[in-house]
């Protein structure tokens, strides 16, 4: 096989012009087309602002730390330690992390 | 945020009048402001003001067949998430050759998946095309066999080798010569992702191209 690297690089430098050569007889854009398909798909809608949804997703982890943070400083309730035991588990868990 | 647009497009004093489908003197910000308070002539106008810069991102990417179907896709994506586009961030022109490249890269992908991109090996006309091409004396004879038409087949054969990945990132970098950071940015990779897959590609395109520099075979006797 060849293994000319000035061969390889000349022939790269011509598939480089013959790329940026203007493609052949380019026909006029679509211009119907295109609006027939707009005018089918749903109307353009603004985006939501991603920031909300971080700052949503940011305020939940807070809460959600905060009532577990609360739950494992007040000590694991008798009811969760012996879920069996709990009539309603998760009643439990909001008593001990909310308070009374 | 719509009812705030509209009122926007109807007190802007450089605004076309509305509904008459022309751009006139209105500005891209103007437009896209119209298109998304829903009036879709506006769009249109978008559409042909930028039409030809897309359509021709497009056809350096995907066969001609295929060209007017990715066009349309583009412009749809392009209407769809109008709202997304930030004039801060950049030109609108720009931002529409961005959803060309993206939709030709789906386009190789939708082929791919359908094995339908690997096509017909070199021919030896086309190693002929590469001996004289290597062999040029001139600049003149250089640039002559660039414009001959086993050039373009040669250079879409050797794409057709490579993965849509692949195809996309020396069409960028090696091809069109955009700057690392400009073809991250039309793809929506990271630059060293970019570089990366440069480089590889790069090493994968040169292994297509070397048999082409193997002697014809009705030369062999001759060489040895």
């Amino acid at each position: 096989m060849t293994r000319d690297p000035k061969a390889l690089e000349a022939l790269e430098r011509a598939l480089r012009a013959a790329y940026r050569r203007a493609p052949p007889e380019a026909p006029p854009v679509p211009v119907e087309a295109i609006m027939a398909r707009v005018r089918r798909s749903p109307p353009a809608e603004p985006a939501g602002d991603p920031r909300f949804l971080g700052r949503f997703v940011l305020a939940a982890a807070v809460v959600a730390g905060l009532i577990v943070g609360s739950a494992l400083w007040r000590g694991v309730p008798a009811e969760l330690a012996n879920p069996g035991e709990a009539a309603d588990p998760v009643a439990a868990v909001l008593t001990v992390s909310l308070g009374e | 945020m719509h009812r705030t647009l509209d009122r926007t497009a109807a007190i802007d004093p450089a605004g076309a009048a509305p509904g008459n489908g022309e751009t006139g003197g209105a500005t891209d910000g103007e437009l896209v402001r119209r298109a998304l308070a829903g009036e879709s002539r506006a769009f249109e106008g978008l559409v042909r003001r930028h039409g030809p810069r897309v359509q021709r991102t497009v056809r350096r990417h995907v066969p001609g067949d295929a060209a007017q179907d990715v066009v349309q896709e583009a412009f749809l994506r392009a209407y769809v998430s109008l709202a997304n586009y930030r004039a801060a961030e950049g030109a609108l022109g720009d931002w529409l050759v961005t959803l060309a490249v993206r939709a030709s890269y789906d386009h190789w992908r939708a082929r791919y998946r359908r094995r339908e991109a690997s096509g017909p090996r070199f021919a030896e006309s086309h190693q002929a095309w590469a001996e004289r091409v290597t062999q040029a004396r001139s600049v003149e004879a250089f640039e002559e066999e660039t414009a001959r038409r086993e050039a373009r087949e040669v250079l879409q054969l050797a794409l057709a080798r490579l993965s849509p990945e692949e195809r996309l990132v020396v069409s960028l970098v090696h091809l069109e010569g955009l700057s690392v950071a400009e073809a991250a940015r039309q793809l929506g990779w990271s630059e060293i992702n970019v570089k990366v897959r440069a480089h590889r590609s790069r090493r994968k395109l040169r292994t297509v191209l070397e048999p082409l520099l193997e002697p014809l075979p009705n030369r062999t006797p001759e060489a040895k």
